[in-house]
């Protein structure tokens, strides 16, 4: 995508941004639980390091918004 | 009955994630597909449970999903999980059959209120499904006769009426009403239309 030209863009835009944030919030929903139950430190650090690894996901659709903006 | 989720989505990380969440909670017992395909494949050896079905999939799309969970009636609830805030995609959805809908990013509460809500109406099914298979079965065990006495019982005839609509005596009426009672297990006419509705005797 270079250019945010119509609404099918915009739509697949949000679905892209959407899809990290949905696994970024399950995987910090799922840390709370696990502190919680008191889980072990390990499952609390695995699931920090997936948390993170959406976050570069997002970071990525904001990075092609910015590209599309300075065209 | 443990609380079967399945999750069906397309996106590695969000079915991953989902799975992840649900199996830490402990309360249910979570499975996931990248595919509606792969999902409608394994229906077979699933038990009942509540469909966390992401809409827009490569392979059969979520509304095609959910056409055939439709068609062969198969028992599954489907939850439709949208992330492009399209309506009107949702609303097509639920006239398909999907229960309700989750948009993405839906938060942990919201998620949790939408599939204990969807566990409720399940269980709800199930015991529907049941006592209408149980009543069938009652009313299967009456011979034909029987069944057209109940039949002029819920029409709100009289023996007599009854009697002469099926060219019998009023005396043979009362025997088959009376065997009709004692196979159904119940006392009063009610309790027999109770269960006649239940089967679907009247419509």
């Amino acid at each position: 995508m270079s250019t945010i030209d119509d609404d099918a863009d915009l739509a697949e835009i949000v679905h892209d941004l959407s899809q990290p944030l949905t696994a970024l919030t399950n995987y910090l929903a799922a840390m709370q639980v696990a502190i919680d139950h008191g889980d072990p430190c390990k499952t609390i650090a695995n699931l920090l390091g997936s948390a993170v690894g959406e976050t570069t996901r997002a970071r990525a659709v904001v990075d092609r918004l910015r590209d599309a903006l300075a065209r | 009955m443990a609380k079967r989720i399945y999750i069906v989505d397309d996106d590695e990380p969000v079915r991953c994630s989902l799975l992840t969440l649900l199996t830490l909670r402990r309360d249910f017992d979570a499975e996931c597909f990248a595919s509606g395909d792969a999902f409608l494949d394994a229906t077979p050896r699933l038990d009942p449970g509540i469909v966390l079905l992401d809409l827009r999939m490569p392979g059969l799309t979520g509304l095609e999903v959910l056409a055939t969970l439709r068609r062969e009636a198969l028992p599954f609830l489907c939850v439709i999980v949208t992330g492009h805030g399209n309506i009107a995609v949702a609303v097509e959805a639920m006239k398909r059959g999907a229960i309700d809908f989750l948009e993405k990013p839906y938060d942990h509460m919201t998620l949790l209120e939408t599939v204990e809500r969807a566990l409720d109406r399940l269980t709800r099914a199930g015991e529907d499904a049941a006592r209408i298979a149980a009543a069938q079965k009652q009313i299967a065990r009456l011979a034909p006769r029987e069944v057209d006495v109940l039949c002029g019982l819920i029409a709100g005839k009289v023996n007599k009426v009854i009697a002469h609509d099926l060219a019998i005596s009023p005396r043979t009426v009362e025997v088959y009403r009376a065997h009709m009672m004692t196979k159904l297990h119940v006392q009063s006419l009610p309790d027999a239309l109770r269960i006649a509705f239940a089967a679907g005797l009247v419509h």
